[in-house]
């Protein structure tokens, strides 16, 4: 829900678990409280997709949860959250974008000890695309109030035993009937690929082959759709430049292509949702021309990027609570 | 946690699992990304120690969700009948 920075304070004070985005200047007048956030001004609302400056994005957590630790994690710290997270629980992240958190989270969180074996869920931070490369994205720990620009704050929330966090992805992108790519170099920016076992540079490939880059990559991670979105191509250096990396060992196919955003997402989520985190991003929000328009139930910060246990681009991510 | 359901890690199907043998793709997000995890892994080094240690960690993993992987659970279990 929006709510103003006077009416974030009220529920902090009172004790509420806060997830916060929104503007630098609003988030930096909150109170200690039990809460985290990131800077973003896109939001998916109840009344539709909006940039706002003036509000804050809150989702509350229920009152049975118990906050076990909020922490900054530095680039070099990230591994630990696994072993710092609850044995029954979430922990939701937030990373500021191009932060040296943000490049390690993305790089090497698939290879984290244990990171499958505990729901982790959050986002990218972002700003304005107005400013981007003028401001610093941020995250801010509630607890101390304490605010950075290179690390990423982690809030660990316990549950009782009979609740199960799960958390799920709603990717509208599939892949393509297109060429089946491969990369022997990993990172967020590449220059060859392999199609069809035949050595190319990426950048040239996509030219020669007119690829609209509003389409991201597709990996089919034995079931899980998993998107790496364009930056853009650098025809100087012939190279592309990713949102997140692409993987050795893993095939990506250029996605296949969704012409109405709203009425596919309409048709193909699940009913009976009802999360209590969600976001989406800021690409879906761009290509899809989302302002205004609205997604069901579904709302929360139109982010830089997603997380659903690893670095996820153009891609719905969510949490639920399930009793067992 | 008791694991009635799983089948046992010397059992074969975990070996075709981690080796994606069995192309077996997931309904629930974590479980895709585990698995994916460990192929990719035995895909890099395929030496019997790896290939045990995927199995053991996939294994682990399932027996820790086995209460909300049941889906998954059951389909993987009937393919090895």
């Amino acid at each position: 829900m929006l709510i103003t920075v006077e009416q974030a304070t009220q529920r902090i004070q009172a004790g509420e678990v806060l997830l916060l985005a929104g503007d630098e200047s609003l988030l930096k007048q909150l109170p200690q409280g039990t809460w985290i956030g990131g800077t973003i001004p896109y939001f998916m609302s109840e009344t539709g997709g909006q940039c706002n400056t003036q509000l804050l994005f809150a989702h509350p957590l229920p009152k049975d949860v118990r906050v076990t630790k909020i922490h900054h994690y530095t680039e070099t710290e990230l591994e630990q959250i696994p072993e710092d997270a609850p044995e029954n629980g979430f922990s939701v992240i937030i990373i500021p974008a191009t932060s040296a958190a943000h490049v390690a989270y993305a790089q090497n969180a698939p290879s984290y000890p244990n990171i499958f074996f505990k729901p982790i869920i959050g986002w990218i931070a972002g700003v304005h695309l107005d400013q981007v490369g003028e401001i610093s994205p941020k995250v801010f720990n509630g607890q101390t109030t304490e605010m950075t620009e290179q690390a990423a704050v982690v809030m660990h929330v316990s549950l009782p035993q009979d609740q199960v966090a799960l958390i799920n992805i709603f990717n509208l992108f599939e892949q393509g009937e297109g060429d089946e790519i491969y990369f022997e170099e990993e990172g967020f920016s590449i220059s060859n690929c392999l199609v069809n076992g035949k050595s190319h540079n990426f950048a040239q490939y996509l030219l020669e082959k007119k690829v609209d880059i509003k389409y991201p990559l597709v990996a089919d991670y034995c079931g899980a759709m998993v998107n790496v979105s364009f930056q853009g191509i650098d025809i100087e250096n012939r190279t592309v430049n990713l949102y997140a990396p692409v993987f050795a060992h893993t095939a990506y196919k250029i996605a296949a292509p969704v012409e109405d955003y709203v009425s596919a997402f309409q048709r193909a989520f699940p009913e009976g949702v009802e999360p209590i985190f969600a976001c989406n991003c800021i690409l879906n929000y761009l290509y899809s021309e989302l302002e205004g328009k609205k997604t069901g139930a579904i709302v929360g910060p139109m982010t830089f990027g997603e997380v659903a246990y690893q670095l996820l681009n153009q891609t719905l991510v969510y949490l639920e609570i399930k009793r067992v | 946690m008791v694991n009635n359901m799983l089948p046992t890690k010397n059992h074969t199907i975990w070996i075709e699992l981690v080796t994606g043998q069995c192309g077996y793709r997931c309904q629930a997000v974590p479980a895709s990304m585990m698995l994916a995890r460990v192929i990719r892994s035995v895909q890099r080094d395929s030496s019997p120690e790896n290939i045990q240690r995927c199995v053991s960690e996939i294994h682990d993993f399932f027996a820790r969700y086995e209460r909300v992987l049941q889906q998954d659970i059951n389909a993987i279990f009937g393919l090895s009948h």
